[in-house]
């Protein structure tokens, strides 16, 4: 009786496995109405605190705090808090005059007090990223509705890095605070923003906002947007594709080609897509010490590279085979030029030039002391699409006779390797906003005097500070272009860094909705302008029977 | 057994030692923790004055050499400060109370299923040591054991997204539900899979150390007197071959238990659960010094306890353990 009643026991291991989707029958999402638009984010959040938290900062801006000026999806300005703007000729005066009867989410008017107090509590409180504040602006006043900054020096991009990234601040809230990066409560959400926060659901990773009825401008259409928070991007396929959220969003990333594939077949799902303004992978040099400081070196290196098949492979052949001019075309002043391309036989006459001879030994080129070409790459971890890039380039450059180690950390300890020059060549990547920051069209990333934050700063001739310098003082379209045009000319001679791809970001959103604009400079398929223009598709709507 | 108090004071200075040797390692990582502060673009602006960057760390608390920052901690810990997070912004405390329930909903439901299901099937096991049922049991856990827990989540997930259309995103807030018995009935619904998926692994490891610590039991010579008895099924098996087996499997759930604060690291991001595995990591790659601290010590601190806890155990499952004569 004992060995039936085992026999029993033994038995009921599988019913129990069996039992396991029985109890897993969750509660449907109701049919969409109209009224919420669920995103799916791998973006991570700490808090709610735009000053405290990089994550909430970008769902600030998209949703909860308005700035002076945006930018539409034609890099055209066109006013937001601000009704007008003008500036003097050299670019030192700019003026603003607030738009009527602006008010926060609270109720309390929005004056030009406001957006003063935002400047100077930004740069008294030592915020990160915000101390170009203190050399840049000598002096805010304003009269009635304007405000005013007079301006160091001139600077033609105020509107760009200052007018459009500043997030204003309620006074009434921020004015009390004395440590912004330790506070947290409700009201450090209130903006003045199309959104209002309602809830940050912790254990369930859902962040809600619900739409400001008394907003200044027209009403963006979803009722309400929810944010649900994903650790891994298999499930937020899944979800996607399973009707659980509407749309993916990550501040300036398409959705990784890998997982891609799962979406590509399925009926409910369009998959949009649109030129990024960043270059998700590019090749640095260190043009200062190594044998990457030659420049035969780097341009026997940019044509070791083998562009189409890192496009096929990499970007699903969706991607954009780059020139040297390292500016992708979806940034303004893009100038067209000749596609990189790879050459090997050119890029052994290259490096032979440069002093190095090929060893039919094993294979690859040796320096004049005997010693092998030997490159040290510094790559990150945390981005995921790298890895195998990582594994590609060494075999092209070893396959090519140049010899290739990898050190892959992550971003903290690759920075420390950037600031102290530990490398040859660096596999890295720039931001949308990167592009566009200081003089733009990538300059941030490689004027040698901004030295430090993880730039790779490796170019400090005379020709591209000239470049530069004009480009931030000088207020004349033609002569801009000029400019924009040199500076490519400039990345195109010298070699500071090539790209590897211009990347095309895909952006999977389910058809019950349509209206979606990609915006890149406001990161991505979920911006101010796909909130405008937004609604419920009419076959969601039969479903839903309305 | 040594004295309470001497076994106090080992165990006190064990925390003093594992918390400074967290102190020293975590320091030593490579990498600034203002960048994940800040955010990329941020810190790039930043940088370009290194003058404003030593404000901005100073302003964090991450100046100052190593021995200034070893001593301040210290004193901060005697008065029970555990200090702020960099990335949260919040009191380390509070940001480790949010994410510690999460675990342990999670995981302690999953420790008693797996200390149960792992006792009733590896004593039978055992007990039929040879015999084709068990044969395919141990088969079978074998197989579970070998798996990655990540693995087994993400097979389950696919099997669910095709099977019931409802992802288990994991996660959830009880409160927000209508009634608490509502919000437990929704909570026991999340935490089937993630529960499921840390329970078949953790099942199969003591599946295993049970079956081998019945089969051990069973060469005996006390068996074969209980046998010779007359005693036989249940209550040989349940009076004594069973207790004597437990301390292992003591010993195996004290361990487990006291790593249950640490989290499940893989199943907590397939099922993006907010557990301190998570927590840990995300710590860890943001170079949040004064949360690493506090989950270290946390964990450090939880292990310590269920050992204390399993000799405690032991000594009751098995008073030989008491006076030393097991090993006698």
């Amino acid at each position: 009786m004992f060995k039936a009643c085992a026999k029993k026991i033994f038995c009921l291991l599988p019913i129990l496995l069996c039992l396991l989707p029985a109890a897993c029958q969750g509660p449907k999402f109701p049919a969409n109405d109209g009224q919420i638009l669920r995103i799916g984010t791998s973006m991570r959040l700490n808090s709610t605190n735009l000053i405290g938290n990089y994550g909430y900062m970008q769902f600030a801006m998209l949703l909860t705090h308005d700035t002076l000026v945006r930018f539409d999806e034609n890099f055209l300005p066109y006013g937001q808090l601000a009704r007008k703007w003008e500036s003097d000729s050299q670019g030192r005066v700019w003026t603003f005059w607030l738009k009527e009867g602006l008010t926060w989410h609270d109720g309390t008017p929005l004056s030009v007090d406001d957006v003063a107090f935002t400047f100077d509590y930004l740069l008294e409180k030592n915020i990160g990223g915000y101390s170009w504040i203190g050399t840049l602006v000598s002096r805010i006043s304003t009269d009635g509705n304007s405000i005013t900054f007079h301006l160091a020096r001139p600077y033609s991009r105020f509107l760009e890095n200052a007018a459009y990234i500043v997030r204003i601040l309620p006074k009434h809230i921020w004015e009390s605070i004395d440590d912004p990066h330790r506070a947290f409560g409700r009201e450090l959400t209130v903006g003045s923003g199309p959104y209002e926060f309602e809830r940050f659901f912790e254990t369930a990773n859902i962040l809600r906002f619900v739409r400001n009825e008394n907003y200044h401008d027209s009403l963006p259409k979803p009722e309400i947007i929810e944010f649900h928070i994903f650790s891994n991007y298999d499930t937020l396929a899944l979800s996607l594709a399973s009707g659980n959220v509407d749309v993916y969003y990550k501040y300036g990333s398409g959705f990784p080609f890998a997982y891609l594939r799962h979406l590509n077949d399925e009926p409910e799902i369009t998959i949009l897509s649109a030129p990024e303004m960043g270059v998700p992978l590019a090749l640095g040099f260190n043009t200062r010490t190594g044998p990457a400081s030659l420049l035969n070196v780097r341009r026997a290196i940019s044509m070791i590279v083998d562009y189409q098949q890192i496009n096929a492979i990499f970007f699903d052949g969706k991607g954009i085979i780059p020139t040297a001019g390292f500016v992708p075309p979806s940034i303004p002043g893009f100038a067209p030029r000749e596609k990189l391309a790879q050459n090997l036989p050119a890029a052994h006459e290259l490096l032979q030039e440069a002093g190095f001879v090929m060893d039919k030994r094993d294979g690859f080129f040796k320096g004049p002391d005997g010693s092998t070409l030997k490159l040290v790459m510094v790559a990150r971890n945390d981005m995921p699409h790298q890895a195998p890039v990582i594994r590609f380039l060494q075999h092209s450059l070893r396959q090519a006779g140049v010899d290739l180690s990898i050190r892959s950390s992550d971003l903290s300890s690759w920075v420390s390797r950037v600031e102290s020059n530990d490398f040859d060549l660096l596999l890295f990547r720039t931001t949308a906003w990167g592009m566009i920051m200081d003089a733009g069209l990538g300059t941030g990333y490689f004027d040698a005097r901004r030295k430090g934050g993880g730039c790779i700063a490796n170019a400090d001739d005379e020709e591209f500070y000239f470049l530069v310098d004009n480009i931030l003082s000088t207020t004349d379209d033609a002569k801009s272009v000029q400019l924009h045009s040199g500076v490519q000319d400039y990345y195109e001679k010298q070699l500071p860094a090539i790209a590897l791809c211009w990347g095309v970001g895909s952006y999977p959103v389910r058809n019950n909705w349509t209206g979606y604009t990609i915006h890149q400079m406001e990161g991505g398929i979920v911006n101010r302008i796909t909130l405008g223009s937004l609604c419920i598709s009419q076959a969601a709507n039969l479903q839903a029977g309305l | 057994m040594r004295p309470v108090a001497i076994r106090i004071v080992v165990y006190v200075l064990t925390v003093f030692a594992i918390v400074s040797l967290h102190f020293v390692i975590i320091h030593a990582m490579p990498g600034d923790p203002l960048i994940h502060i800040l955010g990329e673009d941020a810190y790039a602006l930043l940088g370009q004055s290194s003058e404003q960057l030593e404000k901005v760390r100073e302003q964090f608390g991450l100046d100052g050499s190593l021995p200034v920052r070893y001593v301040g901690f210290w004193k901060n810990i005697l008065q029970g400060k555990w200090g702020h997070s960099l990335c949260y912004g919040q009191p380390v405390f509070l940001v480790i109370m949010k994410k510690l329930p999460q675990t342990l909903l999670l995981l302690t439901p999953a420790l008693f299923i797996s200390a149960i299901l792992a006792a009733v099937f590896g004593t039978l096991a055992g007990f039929y040591n040879g015999s084709r049922p068990e044969s395919l049991t141990t088969k079978v856990f074998m197989v579970l054991y070998s798996l990655p827990g990540f693995c087994i989540a993400m097979l389950l997930v696919s099997f669910m997204a095709a099977f019931s259309g409802n992802i288990p995103r994991g996660g959830l807030d009880i409160l927000a539900h209508g009634s608490l018995l509502e919000g437990l009935w929704i909570a026991i619904k999340h935490m089937a899979l993630p529960v499921a998926v840390v329970s078949i692994g953790a099942t199969a490891a003591k599946y295993l150390v049970m079956k081998s610590a019945i089969v051990q039991i069973l060469s005996e010579d006390f068996v074969l007197t209980a046998v010779s008895k007359g005693l036989s099924g249940w209550r040989l098996l349940a009076g004594h071959i069973f207790p004597n087996a437990l301390p292992p499997l003591i010993n195996m759930v004290a361990l487990h238990a006291g790593f249950l604060v640490s989290g499940a690291l893989l199943v907590e991001i397939v099922f993006s659960w907010p557990g301190m595995g998570s927590l840990i990591r995300e710590a860890a790659l943001s170079r949040d010094y004064p949360l690493l601290m506090g989950c270290f010590a946390v964990l450090s601190s939880c292990v310590l306890l269920a050992n204390a806890l399993a000799d405690v155990l032991c000594v009751l499952a098995d008073p030989r353990v008491a006076d030393g004569s097991a090993a006698q």
